[in-house]
This record gives C-alpha cells, structure tokens and sequence, in this order.
C-alpha cells in the first residue's frame, strides 16, 4: 500500500533539518517507536487511527504522544498549503513533568508554521533516521 | 510488494528496533480495532464501557494509539462486550507490518454471534475476508439483486411452450433456493 499523506520536516534557514538533529540523537528503540508512527500517519492519516494526532493548545500545532523512558513529543502541523494531503514536522520535543523541553515548543512550532506558510520552500520530504 | 516493508527491511535487522515497532504496531491496532468494533456497533464509549464493566474515562484512555498497558483480561472484558471470541497468537514480524499496512475499517470488523455467517447458515462462503464483516445491508442489497438477476436469466433460456420443469431439466426457479447461499459467497 502506497502511503497515502506526505510528511515534510521543517527546515530552518541557518541550522538546516532539525528535525532530523532530533531524531538522530534519539535511543535506538525511541526512534523506532518514532518511525512506526510516522509510517502510520503516513500510511493511515489522522482518521483511522483514534489519538494519533493530540492537540497542544496551540492553534494548529499537533503532537504526537509517544510513550517510553523518555517521553516524546514531535510536534506537527497538517499541510500548511490547503487541501494538501501533508503533514510537516517542525520541531522535535519531549515532555518532562507535563512541561515541554525546549519550553514553549508549541509557540516555536508555531512560529515556525508561519514562516513555512510565508516560505514554502522551507521544508524538504522527511530525512527518515533509522 | 510492500512500501512499508521494502522501507523496513534494512530496520529490521536491528532486534531491539524491530521489536519496538512491533510493539507499537500492535498498541495502534489494538486502539484501533477497539474504536472500530465500537462504532460498528453504534455504541458510546459510556455504553462499552458499562458493557465491558469499566468506567467511561478509562476506555477512553484505552482507545488511543499511545495507550500501551494492555491485559488480556481487560481484553476478555472487551471482547465479552462485543460478543465476540479473543485470539491472542504470536506471529512473524512480516505478518504484523503487513497486517498493520493494510489495516482499514473493514479489516478490523467482526460480527457478533448473532451477524456470524458460519452460525447462520450451513452453507457459507468460509473466505476470511466475508466471515471478517459478516453481514451487512450492502450484502442482502447484493443478494436480492443476484436472485432477480437469476430469475431473468431463467425467463431467457425458458422454452416459449415451457411450463414447469420441462425435459431440458431445467427450471427458472429451481436455484432461486440456492441464490442465498451463492448471494453470500458474492458479498465476500
């Protein structure tokens, strides 16, 4: 099966994919945890699976919640172009004592989202880290 | 072939990776197929939960991807509440990321007892994919459809002096009793 949705990491002007940074200095079994969702959502989108995409209380910015040692959360918009059928990665974060780390990651994703929508080639198809 | 598994090959080489996407691929669907089986049934989380002798806000925990702290016996409970049988089996890595890949609606649906295609009729379409949905309004819909097909059929190879079961040994309606039964292997 083809997947279905698009996933797109944000890519910041001067430090490049950071995104990628993130996933890459992930444990091992973190990072397949990562992967698997990020197949699903690609493969599935957010309908079918129930919680795959959790709100953060900032407007359009989503978080995925993945359970373990560390607790991750990437944080994510849907397109931002309309009607595509995309999500773009913006910035990788993990939740420690129900606060965010770096604090405030949801109004730095975004940020972020706003200046993709202003300049959509700030983003590349998603650098996969295995 | 399979995107996803030509994507994880090389991954899966890895014990400890291949066995932590597993275990995720397994929380998703369990999550998942609960919701499913839920809807299908047109139940409220309130009422599964009742059903299921559990409280509300706890299903609700249970009927999300990242929840990961399953027991069988909740699971027993649950599966009690849709009337249906749990199956616990080990299976192959390829098995699990194909599963998971073709996951849909339709893929996780089951009949209950009483929708069970193999405990209504004797002779039943056996393929999975039917005995999964058991039956549906689109199945009776297809099978009324194929037993008119069947009658008009019946009318064209009819002799113009034709009245009841004539030397050709055919009869238009001597399937029409047979039509469910062949409506049911269609609807698979």
């Amino acid at each position: 099966m083809l997947a279905k949705w698009t996933i797109f990491d944000y890519v910041d002007p001067v430090d490049g994919n950071l995104f990628m940074q993130w996933s890459a200095r992930l444990q091992k079994k973190e990072r397949a945890k990562l992967n698997q969702r990020l197949d699903s959502l690609a493969i599935h989108g957010p309908g079918l699976i129930p919680g795959i995409l959790s709100p953060t209380g900032t407007p359009s910015i989503f978080k995925l919640k993945i359970h373990g040692k560390v607790q991750l959360r990437p944080l994510l918009c849907e397109g931002p172009g309309r009607g595509e059928d995309a999500f773009t990665l913006l910035l990788g974060a993990f939740e420690i004592s129900n606060d965010y780390v770096p604090k405030g990651a949801p109004l730095m994703a975004a940020r972020m989202r706003e200046c993709l929508i202003k300049d959509v080639r700030r983003r590349v198809l998603h650098e996969r880290v295995s | 072939m399979s995107e996803l598994v030509d994507k994880l090959r090389p991954e899966f080489q890895d014990e400890e990776y291949r066995h932590a996407y597993a275990e995720e691929c397994l929380n998703t669907m369990i999550a998942t197929q609960i919701k499913v089986l839920r809807e299908q049934r047109e139940m409220t989380q309130s009422t599964l939960a009742s059903c299921a002798e559990m409280l509300q806000p706890r299903l609700s925990v249970m009927e999300s991807a990242d929840y990961s702290s399953w027991s069988v016996n909740t699971l027993k409970r649950l599966a009690r509440a849709f009337d249906l049988a749990l199956s616990v089996k080990f299976e192959a890595f390829s098995d699990v990321v194909l599963d998971f890949e073709e996951m849909s609606r339709d893929s996780l649906s089951r009949p209950s007892f009483n929708d069970d295609p193999l405990f209504r009729s004797a002779k039943v379409n056996t393929h999975r994919s039917f005995r999964r949905r058991g039956y549906s309004e689109a199945d009776r819909q297809t099978a009324q459809g194929l037993q008119m097909e069947i009658r008009f059929l019946g009318q064209l190879v009819e002799f113009p002096n034709h009245t009841s079961r004539d030397n050709s040994g055919y009869s238009p309606n001597q399937d029409r009793g047979g039509a469910d039964e062949a409506c049911v292997g269609v609807a698979g």
